[in-house]
């Protein structure tokens, strides 16, 4: 687990943070609903990214 | 001006001559929503991105942002890495001075020649001595310069010095000021026409949801 977060893959969270800021500030222009979208691209740019990472995780394992 | 209206309320966005402030949020990201009034999104959208810019640089030792053409060596990333604006303007300076074949403008360091025999081709210069033996045969790093002389896919280079010397934090810094850039042009199209504001149900009914210009 030490490995996982000390790893290369973890670059990608500052990524996922500026873009979820970016993005979200985009869509509207209060405050309030900045703040939901910002949540919500988070999550999903984080759920999306975990899934292709699981699922090529699992290829690696699988793949000789 | 534009104004979006709901049954939750009225948004207005004061965007001011759209196409200036287009222009000043691609020259500095945050800028053009300053010049709109929009303070609060401007230092967001200011620090957010060229904090992810800056990192990027800073990974990348200051030499994933270039401007390049050359055979084995067309810097793509370097159309998308522009849309930051300022920061990246001394890349395009390398650029033109290097079309000129002058050497690189803000040298940094220096490196030996391919065929120098007493040190690794294209390795750093850390003796001040070398760089009176070596003369004008020394290669220079300039500040945001394209790698110095020729690409190859099989002999060493100076950018596959620069990839030996930073490992990933290479791709790693190229995709930091990649994604600066992609995220600045979202903030220019901010500016340029307002947010991208929708609501619920707006696609059944048209009267309570709409966005018209003023």
């Amino acid at each position: 687990m030490l490995q996982l977060l000390t790893s290369q893959i973890m670059h990608i969270v500052p990524l996922v943070a500026a873009a979820s800021i970016v993005y979200g500030a985009t869509r509207d222009e209060r405050p309030t609903f900045i703040l939901a979208h910002i949540v919500r691209s988070a999550v999903w740019m984080m759920v999306f990214l975990g899934v292709i990472t699981v699922v090529l995780f699992a290829l690696g394992l699988w793949i000789p | 001006m534009v104004f979006y209206e709901s049954p939750k309320g009225t948004v207005r966005v004061e965007l001011g001559n759209r196409y200036l402030a287009a222009f000043y949020a691609w020259l500095l990201p945050g800028a053009g929503h300053f010049y709109q009034g929009r303070y609060t999104k401007g230092l967001v959208f200011s620090l957010t991105i060229l904090t992810t810019y800056f990192v990027g640089f800073w990974l990348g030792d200051g030499r994933v942002v270039y401007a390049s053409w050359k055979t084995n060596d067309v810097r793509w990333q370097f159309v998308v890495q522009c849309m930051v604006g300022a920061p990246t303007f001394p890349a395009i300076i390398q650029a033109v001075n290097a079309k000129e074949n002058v050497a690189p403008l803000w040298i940094r360091n220096y490196r030996y020649p391919a065929n120098d025999g007493t040190h690794t081709a294209f390795s750093r210069i850390t003796d001040p001595a070398e760089l009176t033996r070596l003369g004008k045969r020394k290669i220079p790093d300039g500040f945001m310069a394209a790698p110095f002389g020729m690409v190859t896919t099989t002999e060493p280079d100076v950018l596959s010095a620069w990839h030996a010397e930073l490992g990933h934090n290479f791709d790693i810094a190229t995709l930091y000021t990649f994604v600066a850039g992609l995220l600045n042009l979202l903030v220019i199209y901010d500016a340029l026409a307002g947010p991208g504001m929708y609501f619920e149900g707006s696609e059944d009914d048209d009267d309570d949801d709409k966005k018209p210009d003023a």
